[in-house]
């Protein structure tokens, strides 16, 4: 029996805006360099001094989490907090090292370091939104937005909870994009922005960095017909070994980084068992860059679009040893998109968003 | 859920105590402490902070002592002890289980030590990159100790371990899994010691959990994992219980962005979730393993919890925390926890609380065992209180 949920709040920031028409927004602006959040809007009932403590990352978190929260309409009691992170705030944890270094432990930040915590963001999510039915945050590659959406999803069916307020956010900061330049790894490449270096690449390229928060509101389909809540799609993980389904639109995490090898392998398996129609394929990372666990959530958001809004993103070139696999345009709205998100350690999650319930396989 | 009886069928624990179950089980019979005075930060600033740093000694001769991936060497020396206890350290082609890791800061020291060089213009090694990746643990775990399922970290603040036993717990009740290896993993750093002080929250002595002079805690580092195992899997495979989990219950206090509730309820949540789903009531609860920090704040949250759950017969629960002997180990506090549960339901021994003498006239009745006590222990709580509110349980039994 497919373990679906129903998905009824999507709360987003990105550099080019907010909500999830910031991700069409994106698209006339796409380029290949760090991509930043220029200012994050007024978080209702919270104070400008409590706002102004938080990290980045934390606003981001909070936002994006207020926005799903809100455009749910539904209530927030027995409802699980998930947020999932790859760096943490490393322009906060910098900040306090940079007091640490030079005046010594007794001028450490108390607030840097209780801002800067691995948990901050949920611990800000959870006490001013007041969503408090457990949850924690998961910690991983470019797969972890898509690994803890899984989570969530199973988790409902299980009855562990009957919601889950469920996101991923990045911070950028010269820290860790310093880092990853020394590794080789999200240099500024110059155009054409493909995923699968074409040049026979050691996979040391990727995308810029980007940043922001994406969360989403995810409801068991009895609490959604008990109350009556409009979904706008519903999500269905997926065990990747098993995938074989007919869908309308793959989605490829696949962004010229380290993960694309294990993405091409994926797509070259999927597309070898595929039923029925060729599938579209789309690359979000060439419109938003880089962002780590955001990144799969981005990807899930770009799903819902599709799916709950018939938005038509466009496909791009396909690596050479997929691309018989795979149609390139699509002239009507999918019913079906599977996201697949591969982590530079080789770990796969997937997922389907789906128009209607039934129509799932 | 409750489709599997799950067990556990192998425990490993590091910590200042030393490797090893033997030397924490032997540790606990001769209540001895592995706080000491160690010196933190180099040069003028230089100080000395009570702790609990595990000995160059644990380390076995494979693993080398680092600081920059010490959470690495930590939690690869826990799940090494613990495949083996679970008879799964000899299969050569991979051991089909999944690995949840809960951690708070990991290997933070690596990226204290990149981030010092990188702004004095020196150019780091790439390696300590892994300092800023917490789930960085959990791959060098899954690669060193055989581990071929799938790999998940998870932070809860100081109830991770716990977080991580419990995710692990639904994956085999559920029957979605037969066997995860679950546990935490946090290693002693700049940013920790100095973080913590900061708050105002190290004491300058040996803790004292639940004492009317307590002051704070001392920091400690060390890793404990176990092996969480469908009963039918380990009867299959000819393994014994060790002790069997039954319930897990989690929180968001939604109170306040770093401290507890000090009216109790978060923690009287959990021990209620978890109690619920093992099908017993608090009058079948023979000993809870406490958090107890020795924090003015959680000691009290703490306290009132148990007051909240267990009423009238807290008096006669003892109740104990091992932190005045390992340190607060952060995201290994919950896991060390559950493997000390587990350790005194097999020998039926509640851990002593080392230093605590007078105890808090507040905490009106409460049982805090001061030397090792000798019990019949059927049921033991484990609880974790987390920076943020995040609050966890585990309700472990006897192997039968």
């Amino acid at each position: 029996m497919p373990e679906t949920v129903g998905i009824t709040g999507v709360g987003l920031i990105m550099p080019s805006g907010t909500g999830i028409d910031a991700l069409r927004q994106s698209l006339p602006q796409s380029s290949n360099a760090a991509r930043l959040v220029a200012s994050v809007p007024a978080i209702e009932g919270i104070a400008k001094n409590d706002v102004r403590r938080m990290s980045k990352l934390t606003r981001y978190t909070i936002f994006a989490a207020h926005q799903a929260l809100k455009a749910s309409a539904s209530p927030s009691d027995k409802t699980g907090l998930f947020v999932s992170l790859t760096h943490g705030s490393t322009a906060l944890l910098a900040e306090f090292h940079d007091y640490l270094f030079d005046y010594g432990p007794e001028m450490a930040s108390p607030n840097t370091f209780s801002n800067g915590v691995t948990n901050a963001p949920l611990a800000s999510v959870s006490s001013f939104l007041k969503v408090k039915d457990g949850g924690t945050t998961f910690l991983g590659y470019e797969d972890a937005g898509s690994e803890m959406l899984n989570y969530c999803a199973r988790s409902i069916y299980d009855g562990e909870y009957e919601a889950c307020c469920a996101g991923a956010s990045e911070e950028f900061s010269d820290i860790v994009n310093g880092a990853y330049a020394q590794c080789g790894w999200y240099s500024i490449q110059p155009p054409p922005f493909l995923p699968f270096p074409m040049n026979g690449g050691d996979g040391k390229t990727g995308f810029g960095v980007s940043e922001g928060s994406a969360f989403l509101k995810l409801e068991s389909v009895e609490r959604i017909a008990s109350t009556g809540a409009v979904p706008l799609c519903f999500y269905t993980p997926v065990d990747i070994e098993s995938v074989d389904l007919g869908v309308d639109v793959v989605i490829s995490g696949a962004g010229a980084g380290p993960q694309d090898s294990y993405e091409l392998d994926f797509l070259k398996h999927f597309g070898e068992n595929v039923r029925g129609k060729m599938p579209a394929l789309v690359f979000p990372k060439p419109l938003y860059g880089e962002s780590f666990a955001l990144g799969s959530m981005l990807a899930n958001c770009m799903a819902i679009d599709m799916v709950a809004n018939g938005i038509l993103f466009p496909s791009f070139a396909a690596h050479p040893d997929v691309k018989e696999y795979f149609g390139s345009k699509r002239s009507e709205p999918p019913q079906e998109v599977l996201v697949v998100s591969c982590a530079r350690n080789g770990q796969v999650s997937a997922g389907i968003f789906s128009r209607e319930k039934g129509t799932l396989r | 859920m409750g489709k599997n009886e799950v067990w556990i069928t192998g425990m490993g624990i590091v910590s200042a105590l030393g490797a090893g179950c033997d030397a924490h089980r032997e540790a606990v019979q001769k209540s001895q402490t592995g706080l000491a005075s160690h010196r933190f930060f180099e040069g003028k600033y230089g100080a000395d902070f009570i702790c609990g740093m595990v000995p160059k000694s644990a380390f076995p001769p494979s693993i080398e002592d680092s600081a920059g991936d010490r959470a690495n060497r930590l939690a690869e020396m826990a799940c090494r002890e613990a495949l083996g206890q679970a008879g799964l350290d000899k299969i050569d082609q991979g051991i089909d289980a999944s690995l949840i890791v809960g951690t708070t800061s990991s290997n933070f020291h690596g990226g204290t030590v990149y981030y010092g060089r990188k702004r004095t213009n020196q150019i780091p090694d790439v390696k300590l990159v892994s300092g800023f990746i917490p789930a960085a643990v959990a791959d060098h775990v899954a690669l060193h100790c055989n581990l071929t399922g799938r790999r998940r970290t998870v932070s809860s603040a100081c109830a991770s371990g716990t977080t991580a036993i419990g995710h692990a717990f639904r994956l085999v009740a559920s029957g979605r899994s037969t066997c995860v290896v679950a546990g935490g993993v946090d290693a002693l750093c700049p940013f920790i010691v100095a973080g913590f002080n900061s708050l105002r929250l190290l004491s300058k002595k040996l803790c004292s959990p639940f004492d009317a002079n307590r002051d704070g805690f001392n920091p400690g580092e060390g890793a404990a994992i176990v092996v969480i195992e469908s009963a039918d899997s380990a009867r299959a495979r000819g393994v014994r219980a060790l002790g069997r989990i039954s319930g897990y219950g989690e929180t968001l206090e939604a109170f306040h962005h770093t401290r507890s509730n000090p009216d109790g309820t978060g923690i009287a949540s959990v021990m209620t979730k978890a109690m619920a789903q093992a099908g017993c009531g608090p009058e079948t609860i023979d000993h809870v393993h406490c958090h107890g920090t020795a924090t003015v704040i959680n000691d009290l949250s703490e306290y009132n919890g148990m007051k909240l759950v267990f009423n009238d017969r807290l008096s006669r629960l003892p109740v104990c925390s091992t932190k005045s002997m390992t340190g607060h180990t952060l995201g290994a506090a919950g896991a060390i926890s559950a493997v000390f549960a587990v350790l005194s339901l097999a020998d039926g021994i509640v851990p002593p609380t080392l230093s605590h003498e007078n105890l808090d006239p507040q905490f009106l009745g409460l049982n805090v065992v001061q030397q090792p006590e000798t019990h019949d222990l059927r049921r033991v709580m484990t609880t974790s209180l987390g920076f943020g509110g995040e609050t966890a349980s585990l309700l472990i039994e006897k192997a039968d």
